[in-house]
This record gives C-alpha cells, structure tokens and sequence, in this order.
C-alpha cells in the first residue's frame, strides 16, 4: 500500500497529524509519521537530512510537513532529490479516492486563493503550522524517531533561545495596521494605542514594506500566523495573504476609509471612517 | 538614465501647473524651463530619445532650489525634487554638471565643506546635549552658533560641539543627489555623533536634522541619540522656564518658515514661541507654514549666487507686503541667503542672538 | 573568495497583478521591481567582495528587466546575467531552481550563493533549497549577518524561537532574511564604469536545456482553479466606536 508521509521536526503540528490521517483515509493511503527531531538536533545541515530522507520515500504517495523554518528547507531539497512536486504554504488540503493530492495556497499575494495538483507520482506540500486543528482524542500510528544522521557542512556554534515577548503570536488582543495608516508616525500612534488597551501591535506586509513597521510585526503568509482572541485590523485592505495570517483570530474588528475593502467581508465587526479619529474616539472612551 | 521610480514621477505630470505657481526660482527668473513640471518633460524627452543630456540642460537641473513646494502642492503626488536629484547625479557621472557645481564638489572632496575652509572650533565639551553646528552655521553665520550656545549656557544646559564636525552630507546631496559618497559622508557623521554617547543631538540647522531624521536610518546609519531641531528645543526650554526672558518690545516682525521646518517637519510653532519671547509682535506672510516660499539655500548660494540672491529678494518681497519691518529666522541658511540683499529700512533678525538680548 | 552569486528576482511592483487564462502571472503588464529580500543578498555579496572576488548577479525573468538589472552594476556588480526564454516562462519552483542550477555552472567556479528567503509575488521560498540540492551543496535559509569565518561563512540563522549561530562550508548556499542589509546606493564612480558593462541574456540553449526541462513544461505542479474569495468569510455588523468599546473591553 502506498503511504501518506508525514515529516514531523522540532515543533510537530498536530492538526496536520489529525489532517494526514484524514486524508490517507480518503485517499487509502497509509498513514506514516516520522520525526527528524532527533535529526534536526544533531546536525544543523538540512541538506544532510534531506538526503537521507530520500530513502525513506520509496512507497510515498503524498509527503507532507509543517511548514517550519527548518523544514521549509529540508522540504524542497528533498523534493528537488525526487523530482517531486511541492506546493508551499498550504491553507488547504483535499484529496480524491485515487490519492490525488488538492493544495490551496493563497496566490501572487493578492486576493486570490490557487487550488494546485501536483503531476509527479509524489506528491508534496507544506502546511502553515496551526492552519488546522488538532485533536487530543485522535487515535495515529506510532510516531517513527528517525535515524539521526550526522554532517558538520552547516554547524551550529551558537544557540540563543528568543526569551521573554514571544510578541504577535501570543498576544490575546493585536492591533494591526495597513499601509492605510499613511506614515510612521500614524504607526507610533496607533502602538501607543496598541498598548494602552494592552494588545500587541501587528501589520500588513505592505506597512512594512512601506517601512511604518519591523518586519517582526508582520501578520500574514510571509509573516506571523496569529489566532488571538480579538484582531483589530485598521487600515488594512484584506489582501488574501494577509487574510491566511489571521483568519484564526476569534473576533475580527475592521476599521477602513474604503467600504468595499475586502477586509469587512472577514471581519464580525465593521466601522467605514478615518482611522485617526476613530482610534481618538476609541482612546477616549476606554 | 534615471531609476524607473524617477521616471514614473517625472512622466505623471497632469499639466495642472500649480507647481508653476509655486516655484520660487521660476518666480523669479520667469523662464518656463525653471518650472518643476519643465523639468520632468525634460526627462521624459530623454528617456524618449527625442532629446540629449547635455550642459543646459544640466544647468536646468541644478537651478532648483530642492525646497519641495512644488511637492507640498502637487495634486498627483509626484515628487520632483526626487528626478531633479536623479538628473544631478547623472549631471556629475557624465561631466555635464556646471563648471561652479562642480568646484563645489572639490571643495567638499578637499577639505569635508563646501566653503574648502576648516571649520572653527567652538570650545565646547559638556554632557548634557550634543549640539551639531553645521558647515553654514560654523563658516558663514557663526554668531548665530555662539549666541544659540550661548542660550543654552544661560539655560544651564551643558553642551558639547564636535571638534572637526564632519559634514552631515546634506550639501553633497544637494550637488549630486542620493549616492554613495553622500552615505559615506553620513555614516561618517553618524558614527562621530553615537561615539559621543550623548542622550540628545540638537541640529541647529533643520537641513542638516532632516538629512539625519529622514535619511540616515534607511542607508542604515541611524543616529542613537534622539536628533531635536534647535529651535523645538529652545522653545522647550522657555516652556520649562529654564529661559525667562524680560518683557520688551521690539515691534512687528514675520517669522520665516524655513523649506524643511516648513515642510519636512511641519513646525511652525517653535520659531514663533522664540520670535514671541524675544520681544515681536508677529504678523504672517501670505506665503506661510507649508507653503512658505523658498529664501534660497546655502548650497545654492554658492554656486549660483545671482539666481539665488534673486529667490532670497523674492522672500524679502513677501515680506514687504506685510506691516512688518522684521524678517525673523532661526535657520543659519535661511539668514545667510536673506542677508545678501536686506531692502531699505527692513532689518534681518537671527533669533536667537535676539532672544539673548531678553534673558 | 573566488565568485559571489547572488540570485535576484525580478518581481511586479504593482500590487494587483493580472493572470492570463492559465493562472499565470501576466509580466509584461506590471512594471518591475527588485524583490526586496533580494536587495540583503546583493547587498551581503557586496560587503563579502574582496579585491579578487568577482560579484555576479544571477536573475531569471523577461528580457524587459534588463534596465533595472542594469542599474546593478553601479553598486559594484561585475557581471549580470539574465535568463530569458520563453521557453523558461511558467515555471514553478523545481523548474525554477534546475533553470538556476544550469545557469550557475555557466558561470564558473564560485565560493557561495547567496539569495533572498522568498520572494514577494509567489511567496515559496523554495527556490534557495531546491538550488542547494540541484547543486548538490549545503544551505542555510532565514540567514542574517553573514561574516567570513576559517573555512567558509559565518552567518545566523532566524528560527521559530531561537536564534542561531552557524558556521557553513564552502561552496555553499545562504538565503537571507528581508532587511537583514541595507542596499548601498550608487556611487558617481560606480555609475561611470557601468556606463561599460552590459547585461548578458542566456536563452535555455545557452545553458544547456531542453524545453521539457524547462518552464511550463517542466514543472511539476499545476495550478487547476484559482478563487478570489479566501475562506473564513464573516458576517460584519458595521457599528460604532462605543460598541466596538465594549467588545475591546470583554476581551481585556
């Protein structure tokens, strides 16, 4: 029987655990769960590991992983060893009875989401970690610790753990802005609104390319996948990309100038306005 | 020629020609070619082939004084100064640029300023504030500087002054637009500033603070200090009371909004906190705050002093439609280039050697 | 360090972008920029230069990008080389990467090969790996900082939760992180000897490959249906700043 492979590292993804076995049922695969932890500790060269992986994919119909940085790595080399095709960053996943393989990424960062099939006999996709959701009750095969390999091309001399302020993807309220905010200054404004109501303060890849905000604060398929309690967006169109970051947020508040950005259309909560004043207003009453 | 963002600016021109209105050195000449939108058909031309970069054409691209009115007002949005920047540099690639701009440039490749003369030392070295003089300011205006540190001494505020200050780069900037050479300099001036490890910089002269504010951080100098006009910052310390001036008055005056407080900036208030304390009673200028038109610049002024003295007549002319007899500044250049052509019974005022008469 | 690579994308500078009828992008309606992750690869490869080392862009793209490709060379770029062919059009990532892979060993010996971590219109961030392998040599992705180090490179490496330090061999490939370099500006000297130097354009031919190795052809993913509704619509109630008061307050 062919198999479902599922690569698991560092940070294993349990919702797309849950979402593998799904699919290796409808499409009758076998699911297979193997883990390059161990792996990815022993050596900081991910070309070591994708080579050594390409043993592992004799019966591989469908390999997929979460997209982490290390595996965003691992994951094309290998594909490249195969010939295989590999869809990155995928926010969705369907599969036919004959075990093909129906990837949906959003597209050319604006408001398109692409649905792709891939031609090779493997089958490859990334996934945004946290894109589905896990289940505690959810019954999978054991999980296969992978042989560690060892290179010293790539060498890890140094290792800093980031402490402290884990920043936008742990904040239960994020105040976002868009390049609707106009200039730095609106966005030192709407930080200090941000930590006045005790939220983190996030943005839309065009704000930081527009240079109103670090890249650190970017929400969205190049940035931060956030799923926080309440996600004010302001200022922000809804570009699809940006959409994938934080369609996990709890409650969506949107305040635009233009009535027909795509933004109200996933938002629970909606003001049309200048965002300066409506932010004063807001300051005021809180 | 120029970058393709240059082009997209120069060839989106309406042709609704306010910046024609607007242009203090086509005011003053009256010749088309002077104009912002002239020059951006001139580039057009160019990148169309029905033209060629030539030396008149150079001299066209440098008879501008850079002073952003014309963006302030443009109904697109397009920025001129951002081609005619563009155009200088190629000017100076292709040895097109006039001979004046050019021994400019070898002034400032000499001896680090453009008046090729060393700067004075102003014998300061205290630990509250950094304040950064400027080439102007130090070779051309130095009572301005002494009477400025002169203030902060009264306000007991101990200040330091660069020995050899380099140059911030904002006059090669002028001369040859956004380069290499111009970064050089800032990381140079950059790096003299964070080496003195002061909390604050005080920029007497707002061309030099807008270089530091708005450009250095994305040629990645960026100043650790936090970089204050000198006049917000006086204005702070009457604010505070650290300076009580006397009561006394000294009659009608208008303030001039320099070209980059005016409109890199937006401050407007400080200069005339400064002009209040000093004794003026302020009337505006029609042309005032975002729009105030251009004295000339420094830079400008050497080399090209006839069309420069001209714009600077052209603000004094403002001025003389008020009832003031007082043109009040804060701005080393502004004064420099105002100075060389002070109308009959009409009296230029440095404020801050004014302000130090009163406290 | 003999020869520096730096890959360089081309990217649209709109932000809408037209498709044609096969869900691809459409480059001759958009005018270009220089993919911004990309600026920090030209920009390290720069600082890595020695008196000997030869810097060499490497880009693949329409031929319409040579102009601001050109403007490279001002910076200090000794040779740009640009892959157009329309055979090479409609590529994904795999194709992408062998096109690369050919053109590289066009270009003779190198030290490294440095790229941008993704570039910003169809965001896969593969391409830096997938040239690895095809090269069959080491990478290192969400590089910052890269220094000379005793046997190679230096750089650290932006993970989910740490940062790390590592030491590479040569030679090697490094993709860099968005903003981790400034791009210098031109210099007057720079502008004047790029008055010289010319793009060289390589046709598929030029670099070894058949057409079914390349662009549409030699892709193995397809997209099959494009939608321009992202799921998770909502149902908005529009209301006030006093409502929405309420709502920022049930959360605090």
């Amino acid at each position: 029987m062919q198999e479902l492979l599922l690569i698991q590292g560092t940070r294993p993804d349990m919702g797309l655990q849950r979402k593998a076995a799904q699919l290796a049922e409808t499409g009758k695969l076998q699911l297979r769960i193997l883990s390059v932890a161990k792996a990815e500790a022993a050596t900081a060269d991910d070309s070591a590991i994708a080579k050594g992986l390409v043993a592992e994919t004799n019966n591989a119909r469908v390999i997929l992983a979460p997209a982490t940085v290390r595996l965003r790595c691992i994951m094309p080399m290998l594909a490249y060893r195969l010939q295989a095709g590999l869809t990155a960053d995928c926010t969705g996943l369907e599969i036919t009875e004959t075990g093909q393989l129906l990837q949906t990424r959003p597209a050319f960062g604006n408001s398109l989401m692409a649905t792709i099939e891939t031609l090779s006999a493997v089958q490859m996709a990334t996934v945004r970690p946290g894109t589905f959701p896990a289940d505690p009750n959810g019954e999978y095969p054991q999980t296969e610790e992978w042989e560690a390999c060892f290179s010293d091309a790539v060498k890890c001399i140094e290792q800093q753990r980031q402490t402290g302020d884990q920043g936008i993807t742990q904040a239960k309220i994020i105040v976002s802005g868009g390049a609707g905010i106009g200039s730095k200054e609106g966005f030192d404004k709407l930080k200090a609104f941000a930590h006045k109501i005790g939220a983190a303060l996030g943005a839309s890849r065009n704000a930081v390319d527009l240079g109103y905000a670090p890249y650190s604060a970017q929400v969205g398929i190049t940035g931060a996948t956030v799923s926080p309690r309440l996600y004010i967006a302001v200022g922000i169109s809804g570009a699809v990309q940006h959409l994938a970051g934080m369609s996990g947020a709890e409650t969506v508040i949107a305040i635009n100038q233009d009535p027909k950005a795509p933004i109200f259309q996933y938002a629970d909560y909606g003001i049309v306005g200048d965002w300066e004043t409506i932010i004063n207003q807001l300051e005021e009453l809180l | 020629m120029v970058s393709q963002k240059a082009l997209q600016h120069a060839e989106k021109c309406r042709f609704c020609w306010m910046c024609r209105h607007l242009c203090p050195v086509q005011h003053q000449t009256g010749k088309e070619l002077n104009t912002p939108r002239a020059k951006g058909l001139l580039l057009s031309m160019l990148s169309k082939g029905t033209a060629e970069f030539d030396k008149d054409m150079a001299k066209a691209m440098y008879e501008c004084m850079l002073c952003d009115a014309c963006v302030n007002d443009c109904c697109t949005g397009y920025q001129p100064p951002l081609f005619i920047r563009e155009a200088r540099t190629e000017a100076v690639v292709n040895d097109l640029a006039p001979a004046a701009v050019m021994q400019c440039i070898e002034n400032i490749e000499n001896s680090g300023n453009i008046y090729g003369a060393e700067k004075p030392s102003f014998g300061q070295d205290g630990t509250d504030v950094l304040v950064y003089i400027g080439e102007v300011a130090a070779c051309k205006v130095p009572e301005m500087a002494k009477a400025y540190l002169r203030l902060l001494k009264k306000a007991g505020v101990s200040a330091k002054v660069l020995d050899c200050e380099p140059a911030s780069g904002m006059m090669l900037a002028d001369l040859m637009g956004y380069v290499q050479e111009v970064t050089d300099q800032a990381k140079s001036c950059a790096d003299a500033i964070n080496a003195t490890g002061l909390p604050t910089v005080v920029v007497l002269d707002s061309y030099d603070a807008e270089i530091m504010k708005q450009h250095y951080a994305e040629w990645g100098c960026e100043i650790k200090a936090e970089v204050v006009t000198a006049t917000a910052y006086v204005a702070k310390l009457l604010e505070d009371g650290k300076l009580t001036p006397k009561a006394e008055a000294k009659g009608a005056g208008a303030c001039h909004d320099d070209d980059r407080l005016a409109r890199s900036f937006h401050e407007f208030a400080p200069v005339r906190d400064i002009a209040k304390a000093a004794g003026y009673t302020l009337t505006e200028m029609f042309n005032k705050e975002r729009l105030a038109k251009s004295c000339g610049t420094a830079v400008a002024l050497s080399y090209m002093p006839g069309i420069t003295t001209k714009v600077a007549s052209g603000r004094w002319a403002d001025l003389c439609r008020t009832e003031a007899k007082a043109m009040l500044t804060a701005n080393p250049q502004a004064y420099l280039c105002l100075s060389q052509c002070v109308p009959e019974g009409m009296t230029l005022v440095d404020l801050y050697t004014a302000l130090n008469e009163v406290v | 360090m003999k020869q520096i690579i730096a890959c360089v994308k081309l990217v649209p500078a709109a932000a809408e972008v037209a498709l044609d009828g096969q869900f691809r992008l459409k480059r001759d309606s958009t005018s270009l920029q220089l993919n911004i992750a990309d600026l920090s690869a030209v920009e390290a490869a720069l600082g890595l230069k020695e008196a000997d080392t030869q810097v060499t862009v490497l880009s693949m793209g329409p031929a319409k990008g040579e102009a601001l490709l050109q403007e490279l060379f001002a910076l200090g770029v000794d040779r740009v080389v640009l892959l157009s062919d329309r055979a090479l059009a409609g590529a994904d990532s795999l194709a992408t990467a062998r096109a690369l892979a050919a053109g590289v060993r066009c270009l003779g010996e190198f030290s490294c090969i440095l790229c941008g971590r993704r570039a910003l219109d169809a965001e896969t961030g593969q391409i830096p790996g997938q040239l690895a392998a095809a090269l069959d040599i080491p990478a290192v992705t969400n590089g910052q900082q890269l220094e000379k180090a005793d046997n190679g490179l230096s750089c650290r490496r932006l993970l989910e939760t740490a940062v790390e330090t590592l030491t590479v061999e040569l030679p090697c490939v490094v993709s860099l992180c968005e903003y981790s370099y400034t791009l210098r500006l031109p210099s007057i000297l720079g502008r004047r000897r790029a008055k010289d130097k010319q793009v060289e354009i390589l046709t598929a031919a030029d670099i070894g490959l058949v057409a079914e190795q390349c662009g549409l052809q030699g892709s193995k993913t397809k997209v099959v249906h494009v939608d321009t509704k992202a799921p998770g619509l909502r149902k908005c109630s529009y209301c006030n700043p006093e409502a929405l008061c309420g709502i920022i307050k049930g959360v605090q």
